[in-house]
């Protein structure tokens, strides 16, 4: 019960004086309503502190399924304490309706006793078995104890609960209990049986004593005796009041009766004085009591008698509550309500009684005043208590459960600094143990540097005197026992126990941590320096992340779109695109694509991007991450270096239909020359002299020799025109054949074939023809002064890649003049030693190009020459 | 009967070299010459220049160069099969190109054969005289009818 709560109290309390006592006196109505959550809070009669500390402790925990226990529990007390008012007026039925409820509200048979003989003789009066429907004529047990006999009994009725006090007949085997109950010779089990004394304001009224008969029966738990207390704990108040309501019925006086007159118009107040929750005293504009019901003089400590013969309310009053009761006493006169307030009374025994007090004048004729008074001492000691019971937590078992359960290394300190607990996590942590570390100081625990004068000093927490650090989170550095430092946070609370305030402390090493946030930061820097647009995507498309790179690429500021979708940035068929990343990388793939993407100013950037999957702590797909790429510029550049490449292609392409056509059309005039000068030396030879005739012969010649090379050039030139198809072509075979046909076309020719079998590759099979004619052509030709010509083909791996060469013993060639091997009309040997046309390696050199491979040649004079080529797969991009 | 050659040549050297050759091989036919594609097409459907001329007359061969100014060779030799009254008549392809796409592509329009111009007389004289063997002598063919005068009503 907090001030909060009071303060709340007061202000519903205030809503309506005449109100007010109705409301304070159906008691069990507004439990019901607390119970329902209706209203906030209930004031109880001054007596009730189990109870008062039951709705305490509702208010004050918060755990549901313990609320609703306890809300339950209120319930039930609720009833029964309705159901035991309702009976206040006959007195049998009351001790009935408490066995019964007792009984049935802890499954147990019940047997109400009360002293006696003025004290000295245990009587039982009522009783109820466990598990009867209908009572039928319930008969009170035939108990009866001489209270001094029995030790047990004097101690329940001392106030302390009993469990299963001795078998003792006759309370223990109850011979005379209603029709049902159970046999009891079976009775072992222990904890089946429990006495709860009956008491009232200090006074012992009797017992309640219950029992779990049967071979099942079950020993009564916290909760049923928690319960069952309350519970007696009512029926002492019910007994109590009835009792005075029975006494007070035969003793009443004249002044009582007007009193009753004056309290009976209103049937509520008079019920509420009847149940003497509520203190009610009339008094004149002096303070002067004119009446007063018996709860206020229970209260006060004053008789009667002695209130009327002219103890003002005042002099009751200590003095620092003087001024209080003189504003209130001013505000009734003026408006006739004074509101409800907190005061003290002095009692007649000198002791204070701290109540609640709202007084509003009694009629208009009068100067007099009612005030309806509730005693809230109980109440007041209950906070204490309450607070108490927390402070003893410190050191019950419960706690210690929870220190050595908690994930953190606890370490609590009291106010002088010395450590006085700490858990199995803090001396892992630590390296401390448990004996070692107690007692000592807490600076034990941090470097030496930042003892003192770092205010981030976990010391100066613990012992700042106005520091109040509940709930603070600290960043701190730690050092073990072996003296190595490491980053710790520490989570500090303060709690106020009987010996004073102690701090606790939950560590947590956050090594791991801080260097996750150091990695974080390095990689943050580096994603935020980097020129790459770097974007986070959630798996709804929204954008988690992006950096300035994104910034700068795209025109977008961070702020702008980080929470958007993606989409919400694209034309529609690249938001396609989006959803399409996605799904690949939820099968864990990283994409390489390259797209554009629109700027913020409706440019399009040519981007490349890396798409890599991104997971969450758990290891779930849970987004991507892309990386950008602005590859506008390198974009440009591919497309000069195409355009250059189709410009040179351009460029070849006319040069060979030049090449083309310059050969054609030099071919009629040549025919002509040659034509004419045969036509000549046929026609009219005897009319020329020898040397006419030789230089006519060398008109012919030199005309055929140009037709030949005129028709190396055209045959030169198609293949470069023509386009290359390609398929596998046994190349063993080709050279094989090919070799055969050459040879044979000059008779007495040989030469030894070395020829590997099974050799494909895949290449113009109109183009590997003119290839491997020219080049064993070459070779017959450069062997044919050779006795043993010797011609290869096969292939090797040359730097992974399969090479092919056809290799011959013949003059080979000065490796010094390499280069112009493959130059068309370029010769190494001069014309009249090895006959040919200057073109065959440059069309070889075309052919092998044109299939995107290399070619190149070694020689030794004299000692052969090989040629090398290789054909790839796929022409990789020479030609389109 | 003496037939008709259709020599289809622009350059006078070859001109001349083919019409010495068919001299020489001594050939029965009447040799005319025109120096483009245009006049070829004017002579065989008696247009232009050739206005008046019998269509039903056709030549007994064209010897037909593919290098040729204003209408090339290979067009020539498509408007003569693409005609009723000319797309039987004897085209032979006489070029100095070897190009392979030449000579598939007059294949594929109908010609009856392709000679190369070879290089040297005596050479190309022997061709031509094998040509004209051929195609005027060994050859069989419907003779051409000339419809009589009398039988026109």
């Amino acid at each position: 019960v907090t001030e909060l709560d009071l303060q709340r109290e007061n202000a519903w309390l205030r809503s309506s004086n005449t109100e007010l006592a109705g409301r304070l006196g159906d008691a069990t109505q507004a439990l019901d309503a607390l119970s329902r959550g209706e209203v906030d809070a209930v004031i109880f009669e001054a007596s009730t502190t189990p109870l008062l500390l039951r709705a305490a402790q509702l208010e004050a925990r918060r755990e549901s399924a313990e609320r609703l226990r306890m809300s339950q529990q209120l319930r039930v007390i609720a009833e029964a304490s309705r159901e035991f008012s309702s009976a206040t007026g006959d007195y049998p039925r009351l001790l009935d309706a408490i066995a019964r409820r007792l009984s049935e509200e802890t499954r147990a048979t019940c047997a109400v006793c009360l002293l006696s003989d003025n004290g000295q003789t245990l009587e039982g009066v009522a009783g109820h078995s466990a598990g009867a429907q209908s009572p039928g004529e319930p008969r009170p047990p035939a108990i009866r104890y001489t209270v001094a006999d029995h030790a047990e009994v004097q101690a329940t009725l001392d106030g302390t609960m009993l469990v299963d006090p001795p078998l003792d007949p006759p309370l223990a085997r109850e011979p005379t209990l209603p029709v049902g109950s159970a046999a009891t010779d079976e009775i072992t089990a222990e904890r089946c049986r429990l006495w709860l004394p009956l008491r009232l304001r200090g006074q012992s009224l009797g017992l309640l004593a219950l029992l779990r008969a049967g071979p099942n029966a079950q020993p009564f738990d916290d909760q049923d005796r928690e319960l069952a207390q309350i519970l007696a704990d009512h029926a002492a108040l019910a007994i109590g009041n009835a009792s005075s309501y029975a006494t007070e019925r035969t003793t009443r006086t004249a002044a009582e009766k007007a009193a009753k007159a004056l309290v009976a118009a209103e049937s509520r107040l008079s019920r509420l004085s009847e149940s003497g929750l509520v203190g009610i005293v009339v008094v004149d504009d002096r303070g002067r009591v004119d009446e007063a019901n018996d709860a206020f003089l229970a209260m006060v400590g004053y008789s009667r008698d002695e209130l009327l013969a002219g103890v003002s309310l005042i002099d009751m009053t200590p003095p620092e509550w003087q001024d209080g009761t003189t504003k209130a006493l001013e505000q009734l006169a003026a408006v006739g309500v004074a509101a409800v307030r907190e005061k003290q009374y002095t009692r007649k025994d000198g002791t204070r009684v701290s109540v609640l007090i709202g007084s509003s004048t009694l009629d208009a004729e009068t100067t007099k005043s009612i005030s309806f008074v509730v005693d809230i001492t109980e109440r007041k000691l209950a906070q204490a208590v309450i607070a108490q019971l927390r402070d003893d937590h410190v050191a019950n078992a419960t706690f210690r459960g929870l220190l050595e359960s908690a994930p953190d290394a606890m370490v609590a300190v009291a106010g002088n600094g010395a450590i006085v607990l700490v858990n199995g996590q803090f001396e892992n942590l630590f390296g401390y143990g448990r004996d070692e570390i107690i007692g000592r100081p807490i600076e034990i625990l941090m470097p030496d540097r930042s003892r003192g004068a770092d205010p981030a000093n976990l010391a100066l927490y613990v012992r700042g005197p106005d520091i109040r650090p509940t709930g603070q989170r600290l960043e701190l550095c730690g050092r073990r026992k072996d003296g190595t430092e490491f980053p710790i946070e520490v989570s500090l609370s303060s709690v106020e126990t009987s010996t004073g305030r102690l701090v606790s402390s939950a560590i947590r090493d956050i090594s791991d941590r801080k260097a996750a946030e150091e990695r974080q930061a390095r990689l943050a820097a580096i994603v935020d320096a980097s020129d790459d647009a770097i974007i986070g995507k959630a798996l709804d498309g929204r954008i988690t992340s992006w950096n300035r790179g994104a910034e700068l690429m795209f025109g977008f500021p961070a702020n702008e779109v980080v929470g958007t979708l993606i989409s919400s940035l694209l034309p529609s068929e690249r938001a396609r695109e989006e959803a399409g990343y996605l799904e690949v990388a939820a099968r864990g793939a990283v994409q390489h694509v390259e797209t554009t993407r629109p700027t913020k100013d409706g440019r399009a950037v040519d981007v490349s991007l890396t798409i890599s999957p991104v997971h969450d702590a758990r290891g779930r797909f849970a987004g991507i991450a892309v990386v950008a790429r602005d590859v506008t510029e390198k974009k440009r550049r591919e497309l000069v270096t195409v355009d250059a490449l189709d410009a040179a292609m351009a460029a070849n392409r006319e040069l060979e239909t030049f090449s083309y056509s310059v050969a054609h059309d030099l071919r009629s005039p040549l025919r002509g020359i040659n034509a004419f000068a045969e036509l000549l030396i046929g026609t009219y030879r005897d009319q020329l002299d020898a040397e006419g005739q030789d230089w006519l012969q060398r008109i012919l010649a030199s005309a055929t020799r140009m037709g030949m090379l005129i028709e190396a050039l055209l045959s030169l030139s198609r293949v470069a025109r023509n386009e290359v198809t390609r398929e596998a072509v046994d190349l063993s075979a080709l050279v094989r054949a090919t070799a055969a046909r050459l040879l044979a076309a000059e008779p007495g020719r040989t030469a030894e074939l070395v020829i590997e079998d099974h050799l494909w590759a895949t290449l113009d099979p109109g183009l590997a023809l003119a290839l491997v004619e020219n080049l064993l052509s070459n070779a017959l030709k450069f062997t044919s002064k050779r006795a043993a010509p010797r011609i290869e083909f096969g292939a090797v791996q040359r730097a992974g890649v399969r090479t092919f060469f056809v290799r011959d013993n013949g003059a080979g060639f000065d490796m010094a003049f390499a280069s112009k091997l493959f130059v068309p009309f370029q010769r190494l040997h001069v014309a009249e030693e090895f006959a040919g046309r200057g073109i065959g390696l440059a069309t070889v050199q075309r052919i092998v190009h044109r299939h995107g491979g290399k070619i190149w040649g070694e020689g030794i004079v004299e000692g052969g020459s090989t040629f090398y080529f290789t054909l790839p797969l796929r022409p990789d991009g020479v030609l389109r | 009967m003496m037939g008709t050659i259709l020599l289809v040549e622009d350059n006078a050297l070859d001109e001349e070299l083919t019409l010495r050759a068919l001299t020489k091989c001594a050939v029965p036919a009447e040799v005319v010459v025109v120096r483009d594609g245009a006049s070829a097409l004017d002579y065989l459907f008696a247009t232009g220049v050739y206005v008046g001329r019998d269509t039903s007359q056709l030549p007994t061969m064209v010897l037909l160069d593919l290098n040729l100014p204003r209408l090339g060779g290979l067009e020539v030799l498509e408007r003569i099969r693409n005609d009723e009254r000319t797309k039987r008549v004897t085209v032979v392809v006489l070029t100095s190109s070897t190009e392979d796409h030449d000579i598939l592509q007059a294949n594929a329009l109908g010609s009856n054969a392709y000679v190369r111009k070879l290089m040297g007389f005596a050479a190309f004289a022997d061709a031509i005289r094998v040509l004209t063997v051929f195609w005027l002598t060994l050859n069989e063919r419907i003779p051409v009818r000339k419809p009589s005068p009398t039988l026109r009503p």
